[in-house]
């Protein structure tokens, strides 16, 4: 009897578990910062690192946040299976190639559970398979304090973010310009394919889908589902 | 965010146990983990959001990276323990955002069936709610288990014995 009603158990929690979409559930917020607690034991506030399932539709920089915007709208944050995610990092380029860091959390970088930074014999494999493919017109390797630089310059009204930041932060990325016309999907499978890479984003793709946003946000409808 | 969890000179990279990203790589499953608890959706989300913040705000206490999951899932099950407790005290703001999954007013779509079995899971005790949920969803053992929920592993043992046989005689299986 009891494995009857452990496989009814069973069931009954994976069909639970199973009603919850991983790509629209609200993303965490990072912690505030407690300043009663003094300066020294927070020195900052959380960066908090996109979950490898949510459909991330504009991380850039490696290190998204996600606004307490986010948390009085849940809805509209999260509706079409993206995140209110605010772009760190530049925005150059149309393709940009994320290197792995320790800390990321994408799947492609983890070993065990352990995070681990791409090498150096990986980075430049990286940079010399872009620089051979023919859709490519050319690529540039953006270091974490020209990305940190970049990240000032967007940030630079936003107080909180910036304290919250260093260079550490960033992730070292290739930014990649196609040749007009080119299609950028197969370039940016073969990059994702590439061990130390953690993430690759179609930057275009990601303004157009801001862009919708947007639009829909001014006419009152609901934005369009886009993956990037 | 990282935490140096000693001041000894053992490699860094192996003390450190990074908050945000277990939420992350974990953030689906803590969810759901609430969901089976608290019954929606939003709730559910809550409790997690609310104890990653806790756990975040009390992370020099995460001294064993190997036990740092446990802790996470203790968090959480601290945070639906203290939902449900405010729901059965009536206050207002406890309500469930949306008809919770096992009642038949959900419209979470969940057959029938299943939702009869979550129904029978939710009249049981709390420890062998927990315990039957901690088993038959996450799997884990006996230990684990036992960690998450603070009690000793010959408990959940037995806990487990009791609820399912309990959660039988409510689902009306022939004994």
């Amino acid at each position: 009897m009891n494995q009857k009603v452990e496989a009814r158990l069973r069931e009954a929690l994976g069909e639970a578990a199973g009603t919850v979409d991983a790509a629209k559930i609200r993303p965490l917020v990072a912690p505030r910062r407690r300043t009663s607690l003094g300066g020294s034991r927070l020195r900052r506030p959380a960066v908090v690192v996109a979950g490898a399932a949510v459909a991330v539709v504009a991380v850039a920089g490696g290190v998204t946040f996600f606004w307490p915007a986010a948390r009085q709208a849940p809805e509209a944050a999260s509706a079409n299976g993206t995140v209110l995610a605010a772009q760190t990092g530049s925005t150059v380029g149309d393709i940009a190639v994320f290197l792995c860091n320790k800390t990321s959390p994408y799947p492609a970088c983890r070993d065990g559970s352990t995070g681990r930074a791409a090498t150096p014999a990986e980075i430049d494999a990286v940079g010399r398979m872009l620089r051979t493919r023919p859709e490519v017109e050319s690529v540039t390797f953006e270091d974490r304090r020209t990305a940190y630089e970049n990240f000032k310059r967007m940030y630079h009204d936003n107080k909180v973010i910036l304290d919250a930041t260093r260079v550490d932060d960033m992730v070292e990325s290739y930014r990649v310009h196609l040749t007009p016309g080119a299609d950028p999907r197969p370039l940016i499978e073969a990059a994702k394919a590439m061990p130390g890479v953690s993430t690759v984003i179609d930057q275009r793709c990601v303004e157009r889908a801001k862009k919708q946003a947007d639009q829909a946000k001014r006419t009152g409808g609901t934005p369009p589902a886009t993956a990037c | 965010m990282r935490v140096e969890l000693s001041a000894t000179d053992e490699p860094v990279a192996a003390e450190q146990v990074d908050v945000a990203t277990i939420f992350a790589a974990h953030h689906v499953g803590l969810v759901r983990l609430a969901l089976m608890m608290v019954g929606d959706l939003h709730t559910a989300e809550d409790v997690v959001q609310e104890a990653f913040e806790r756990t975040h705000a009390g992370r020099r206490r995460l001294r064993d990276p190997a036990k740092a999951l446990t802790y996470v899932r203790s968090a959480v099950l601290n945070g639906c323990r203290s939902v449900l407790r405010k729901r059965a005290f009536a206050i207002r703001r406890a309500v469930p955002y949306e008809p919770p999954i096992w009642s038949a007013e959900s419209t979470v779509l969940i057959g029938e069936e299943r939702r009869e079995v979550l129904a029978a899971l939710r009249r049981l005790p709390r420890r062998q709610r927990e315990a039957l949920i901690l088993r038959y969803y996450l799997d884990l053992p006996d230990q684990e288990i036992a960690d998450v929920m603070g009690i000793g592993a010959s408990t959940v043992r037995s806990t487990i014995a009791r609820g399912l046989a309990a959660l039988g005689r409510n689902l009306g299986e022939e004994a």
